[in-house]
């Protein structure tokens, strides 16, 4: 009997060692029962004493506690399980969350990355003097579009000229004509006739100062003509000139904005790259320390199978002593189980209990969960 | 004005979790780790929800929300009872006693703020 409340006595010990702060949920339920139910049957042992002539009354007890050693057994097992499947699934997740982790990171450096080693910074310098060495050519082009203009006004005061040249042409085809009315006058004066050298003289003087005259507005009217063309060409050439300069100062102020900008977002790209590189090594570790402290699950596991092995000895042993003398009240009478029965608040200590394996965790989470009245 | 839930559990890991999916979906918290504690913390103060453990030391899930459904602020506060208990006496048990929903543990976190989304105005 002193053999039996020690070894009861040595398994409270090994139980009392397990901190709670180590149980999950279930398991923290379902160990609280079993260590509940073994105080109980201490108590029951101790109170009694080796002199107690009751001895088939206390071996009944006794035998009555075999039971409820198998089921503790059972529900420390099937709780050790149950933990074991859920670090399993965290620790996938775990996996999960890494590997996103990982190609979020892979793929903002495959964005930024630069293979050719080349110098953004350099390149839109490039740009910018390619950029000015166009808008000094369009400005060059530009030039020589006013040179042109001078030159075509050059050209007006040589029409001017010109005009004044045929205004002299026709004071000497008034000269001409005055002369040859002249001729004729004296002609007549002395009774010659048209016929004679003086009449025919005045006469091809009249028809050539006629002639002259008409030529000389001819000439007039192209001349008139020409210099209307060129002021119209001028004005023209001019008028390009002037909107060609603006609008390549406009693009120009537009493309330095643009380059400004995407030397800017590049920067921004760079930083944020390198961000997130510090954020996904963060994260790492994070997770480094979450399977760390998940890891209490391997301690959990073997603290609870080395009560479930003193457990199962004192069982064994309790039922070597008894031997033939072992007589067991029905499971539906045993009191030791109906009080573990009454503290079971989950189905799968009830599955358990009634010799069946636990639900697995996923059959835990559905959507009979939740109820609402 | 961010609305505030009250969870009461003696298991502080478990309390976390739940305050964690409640603040993620834009609740204050207070926290109980009985329902003696949490009386005690929203004593003249009126919170818009409640999730509860049904098995804790002091006062127990159960008592909690018959002692809440006497205070007048608490009267029409879902309560919802967050527990591993799943027999249907049970359920039937904290119906009576004022509970507005029953969910059995481990808690979906996204079907949590489903179910609160429902019950809270």
């Amino acid at each position: 009997m002193q053999l039996i409340a020690n070894l009861i006595r040595k398994a409270m010990r090994n139980q009392s060692a397990v901190s709670e702060k180590d149980l999950p949920g279930s398991a923290l339920t379902e160990t609280r029962a079993g260590i509940e139910t073994s105080n109980a049957i201490q108590n029951d042992v101790e109170s009694c004493h080796p002199d107690n002539s009751d001895t088939e009354r206390f071996r009944a007890d006794v035998a009555n506690c075999l039971p409820a050693f198998s089921v503790i057994a059972a529900q420390l097992n099937e709780s050790i399980a149950f933990v074991e499947q859920a670090v399993e699934s965290v620790c996938g997740d775990f996996h999960n969350i890494s590997r996103r982790a990982n190609e979020v990171v892979s793929q903002t450096e495959r964005v930024a990355e630069n293979p050719e080693n080349i110098d953004i910074g350099k390149v839109l310098d490039t740009n910018r003097n390619t950029l000015d060495k166009l808008l000094q050519q369009i400005d060059g082009e530009g030039q020589r579009s006013s040179q042109a203009v001078q030159t075509i006004a050059g050209l007006a005061s040589e029409f001017e000229q010109i005009k004044t040249n045929l205004k002299q042409i026709d004071e000497v085809a008034d000269q001409a004509k005055v002369v040859a009315i002249n001729g004729r006058i004296e002609s007549a004066r002395f009774h010659t006739g048209q016929n004679d050298a003086f009449g025919v003289v005045a006469q091809e003087t009249a028809e050539l100062a006629g002639n002259s005259r008409s030529i000389a507005k001819s000439i007039r009217t192209i001349v008139e003509r020409m210099d209307q063309s060129l002021v119209t060409v001028t004005h023209e050439l001019k008028s390009n000139a002037d909107v060609v300069r603006a609008q390549s100062t406009k693009t120009k102020g537009e493309i330095i904005e643009t380059l400004g900008l995407l030397e800017s977002a590049h920067d921004q790209m760079k930083q944020t790259c390198s961000r997130y590189v510090d954020l996904r090594n963060e994260m790492v570790q994070d997770i480094s320390r979450c399977v760390m402290a998940m890891q209490f699950q391997d301690a959990l596991s073997q603290r609870v199978g080395h009560l479930v092995d003193v457990i199962q000895g004192i069982s064994d042993t309790i039922e070597m002593h008894l031997g033939d003398h072992r007589q067991s009240v029905p499971s539906n009478e045993n009191r030791w189980l109906l009080q573990l029965a009454k503290s079971y608040m989950m189905n799968s200590e009830r599955r358990v209990h009634e010799g069946h394996s636990a639900e697995t965790l996923e059959d835990e989470v559905s959507d009979d969960n939740v109820e609402l009245f | 004005m961010p609305k505030t839930a009250l969870i009461v559990d003696d298991s502080t890991s478990m309390r976390q979790m739940v305050a964690f999916t409640m603040q993620q979906s834009g609740f204050d918290v207070i926290e109980g780790a009985n329902g003696q504690e949490a009386i005690n913390k929203v004593a003249g103060k009126s919170v818009d929800l409640v999730i509860t453990d049904l098995n804790m030391p002091v006062m127990d899930g159960m008592t909690l929300i018959r002692n809440l459904r006497g205070m007048p602020s608490f009267k029409f506060t879902p309560i919802l009872m967050l527990t591993t208990e799943s027999q249907d006496s049970k359920k039937a048990e904290g119906k009576a006693a004022g509970a507005t929903g029953w969910i059995v543990k481990p808690f979906n976190p996204q079907q949590l703020i489903q179910v609160v989304g429902k019950v809270v105005r």
